[in-house]
């Protein structure tokens, strides 16, 4: 699985340089995250604006890592693209997730 | 009619490639959103059957049967698993995604499969034949 990750004044943004968040990578991109929130990183950013397709197992790691990250963090994502908005509103995950559209937008998000 | 059978090995990353599949098959007969509720329904559609029916086992087989009609595209999805699903489940399953968005300890990380399917297609259907678990996804054009 292809992550890049980039350390912005304390937050930890992840970008996952996949097309699909699907069954396949469902439990390398939770363990891989494991390994990240070893390192005290509480205040996180996902960049999914180059996935295509989300899956539930997809949906289901997500929610894994946001409780993973505890009350004490927060995680805001952005760059969805219109398939996996719409994943994310038949799901009504869209109501748990702080989602922005842009990076800087999840910047200022996450400060709130 | 267009009819395509494609038979996989029961692993995960199969699945984008049955996909695809279904693209090249169906996509210009689909607008963007409708294809993409098909995909993520097959998608699901197969997950089921290799993490649930072959209880994650790759060494199994799962056949797709692709049938575009002039007004519909029909995904016929067969496994030879020896577990069968209670049809009454199908039945009964709300496609109401039910839970507290706030309550983040009690979030559901799984358990949304079948609900996807049936909220994304037009029909689903299932029945145990001969020993293998048949479901058919209905798509209008």
């Amino acid at each position: 699985m292809q992550i890049k990750t980039k350390n912005i004044n304390g937050v930890l943004v992840i970008t996952l340089e996949e097309k699909r968040l699907d069954s396949r990578l469902a439990v390398t991109f939770k363990d891989n995250f494991n390994q990240l929130m070893a390192a005290e990183n509480r205040f996180i950013i996902f960049d999914l604006s180059q996935v295509d397709f989300i899956d539930s197992s997809g949906i289901g790691c997500l929610v894994a890592c946001l409780k993973l990250i505890g009350p004490k963090g927060r995680l805001v994502i952005w760059g969805l693209k219109s398939p996996v908005e719409a994943m994310f509103k038949l799901t009504r995950m869209d109501r748990v997730f702080k989602l922005c559209s842009t990076e800087e937008e999840a910047l200022l998000a996450i400060g709130d | 009619m267009n009819h395509i059978t494609l038979t996989i090995d029961s692993r995960l990353e199969n699945i984008a490639i049955v996909c695809v599949c279904a693209k090249a098959l169906a996509g210009v007969f689909f607008d963007v959103d409708k294809f993409a509720e098909i995909e993520l329904a097959l998608a699901e559609a197969v997950n089921n059957c290799i993490e649930h029916a072959y209880c994650g086992s790759d060494q199994q087989q799962v056949i797709i049967k692709f049938t575009l009609l002039n007004d519909r595209l029909l995904i016929e999805i067969i496994d030879e698993a020896d577990i069968a699903f209670n049809p009454e489940l199908l039945e009964n399953l709300s496609v109401d995604f039910d839970y507290d968005p706030l309550d983040i300890d009690n979030l559901p990380e799984s358990g949304f499969g079948l609900k996807i399917i049936k909220s994304s297609m037009d029909g689903v259907n299932y029945r145990r034949e001969n020993g293998k678990n048949h479901w058919i996804l209905t798509k209008y054009c």
